[in-house]
């Protein structure tokens, strides 16, 4: 996949559309890191237990898939277990959380922000970027995760309970954002620091249709804001599948070169409403996909990139950053042949529909 | 939208106000007028409608989920307050649990909880966290009627499956309604896993159980 004068690097294409201009094609990513534990034969446990298997799975889907990008992140519950959470694995699924570790107004209060290098699954997830970047060197960005301090709350503490604190004792909300500001920014730079080229962030939380957008503008917005300045490269921000149209710009805002786009969003909207300022990336619905054919598949990319493609600027993706493991292989495969089909600028047949 | 107006002179939109605003004094005074407006009919005619049009708000996009939570978590505390245990305003029809499959998150099932008891249903919490088997295994015999199954994840909503499949399997007489991420994404999932039906907001629950569990005040 090494890139020549006339095909661009990976890396290339990527830094092409970030920067808002058009590449050869429309980069896309696929992060569908259980399907690389599918393709190596190997249960899900063991894939999450071992950084080598991981690495290994996202290369091979890679050369299957020819996408622009690769993840280093294992799964969000992963940051749990620096705050006394357990990560539960599962054969036919992503880890998932347990039991949200803080249960009281003291946990919050005696809390210090961890080192993420102290904890397994994070260790692991370091050692996973340094693995795809020692394999992959400069030509192919690796993306590291992490989720933003004002959503994190919702693993540490269950979603209701987070509710109830922003509501019943703004204090405790803010000691808790601050103390996951330095956590996550700690997080950004160690997996920057391990061989991600960047860094995307998520954060659920600031869509309206989980917390209204003047509560999210008065403490999550400035923890953002803060952790995308502490953190030593570039950031993306993707409210994770939930609808960010209306806090889209503030996210650009906060210092996110590119915002993550809903499969509910207006994809061609968003992107105008960040036109200069911010990159779009999405919006392939993962749940929808599912049940797509292949003819359906490639509807779903054509109608994304004829409406976010057009001037760079735009990389297509799946929507909330990890496709589910019952997506069929083919669904990916044929995603990626609608891309090379249909992705090449400059999109002349997407400007003459319109 | 109601205009401020609309919002002074009609209880249930008074109160609808005081839980968007998560102002719990404000609620209970709006109750409580309504309540020495409407009388024992308080519950149905003013604290219900609040409730499904917040739920209708969230789903079409207008409301946060948020004040969803906070809307059901207020209502259920009014409500436990002023509904007896055992008489008139208590709905009898067939026995009612809830519970989450394979995740320890707990928002939809707390929600959806909150929301009916808030309209006087009694509802068995049987808890999250749980395997396809080990909630069988909890229905079966325990007289449960109408099942609620709030999943989070692809994974545990295509486990609902199992779950149908061991609970006819057991010849358990029991109607499973689902709800969840994954069934609002997808709307055809709950016929694919054999649930009976999906509610795609809380207040969803409340004609689905109109229906599946009957009975009256």
């Amino acid at each position: 996949m090494t890139g020549s004068p006339a095909t661009p690097s990976a890396a290339a294409r990527v830094a092409e559309a970030l920067g808002h201009r058009e590449a050869d094609r429309v980069p896309f990513f696929l992060p569908a890191t259980m399907h690389g534990a599918r393709l190596l034969g190997v249960p899900l446990p063991e894939y999450y237990g071992s950084a080598e298997l991981m690495a290994r799975g996202q290369l091979r889907l890679r050369e299957r898939l020819g996408h622009d990008a690769v993840s280093c992140s294992i799964c969000a519950a992963a940051e749990v277990e620096p705050f006394g959470g357990e990560v539960l694995l599962f054969e036919d699924g992503p880890p998932n959380a347990g039991e949200p570790p803080l249960r009281s107004a003291a946990d919050i209060e005696r809390l210090r922000p961890p080192d993420p290098g102290d904890f397994p699954a994070l260790r692991r997830t370091l050692a996973l970027a340094s693995a795809l970047r020692q394999r992959l060197g400069d030509e192919v960005p690796i993306m590291g995760g992490a989720v933003a301090p004002f959503s994190l709350p919702a693993l540490q503490l269950g979603l209701g309970r987070w509710f109830e604190i922003l509501e019943d004792a703004p204090g405790l909300a803010e000691r808790l954002v601050r103390v996951n500001e330095v956590f996550c920014a700690s997080l950004g730079n160690a997996l920057l620091a391990a061989g991600a080229g960047a860094v995307g962030l998520g954060e659920p939380l600031a869509s309206p249709s989980m917390v209204p957008a003047e509560r999210y503008r008065e403490l999550g917005l400035p923890a953002l804001r803060r952790t995308i300045a502490a953190i030593r490269g570039p950031v993306a921000v993707s409210t994770a599948s939930a609808p960010c149209a209306a806090v889209a710009a503030d996210l650009a805002g906060a210092g996110a070169v590119a915002v993550g786009v809903s499969g509910a969003d207006d994809l061609a909207e968003v992107k105008r409403r960040l036109r200069g300022r911010a990159a779009v990336i999405g919006n392939l619905d993962g749940i929808r996909m599912r049940r797509w054919s292949a003819a359906e598949a490639e509807r779903a990319v054509q109608a994304a990139l004829a409406a976010a493609g057009p001037g760079g600027g735009f990389v297509l993706s799946e929507h909330h950053g990890e496709v589910p493991f019952q997506v069929p292989q083919q669904v990916l495969e044929a995603v990626a042949d609608a891309v090379r089909r249909w992705g090449n600028y400059p999109l002349t047949w997407a400007r003459d529909a319109k | 939208m109601a205009t401020i107006e609309q919002a002074r002179e009609d209880p249930s939109l008074r109160l609808e106000q005081a839980l968007l605003d998560a102002d719990r004094p404000a609620a209970a005074a709006a109750l409580a007028a309504a309540r020495a407006r409407e009388g024992a009919g308080a519950v149905e005619r003013v604290l219900v409608p609040a409730l499904e049009r917040i739920g209708a708000g969230w789903e079409q996009g207008r409301l946060a989920l948020s004040q969803v939570y906070m809307a059901g978590r207020i209502c259920e505390d009014l409500a436990e307050a002023i509904l007896p245990t055992a008489g008139t305003l208590r709905r009898s029809g067939e026995a009612i649990g809830i519970a989450v499959l394979e995740d320890h998150h707990l928002l939809g099932k707390r929600i959806v909880t909150a929301t009916v008891r808030s309209a006087g249903w009694p509802i068995q919490d049987l808890g999250h966290g749980m395997s396809a088997q080990a909630l069988a295994a909890r229905v079966a015999g325990s007289g449960i009627r109408v099942l609620l199954v709030s999943t989070l994840m692809l994974r545990a909503a295509l486990h609902v499956g199992e779950l149908v499949r061991l609970l006819r399997a057991g010849n358990t007489p029991v109607r499973v309604l689902v709800g969840g991420a994954p069934f609002r994404i997808d709307r055809e999932l709950w016929r694919e896993v054999g649930a009976d039906a999906m509610g795609a907001s809380a207040s969803d629950a409340l004609p689905l159980l109109e229906r599946f569990a009957g009975g009256s005040r």
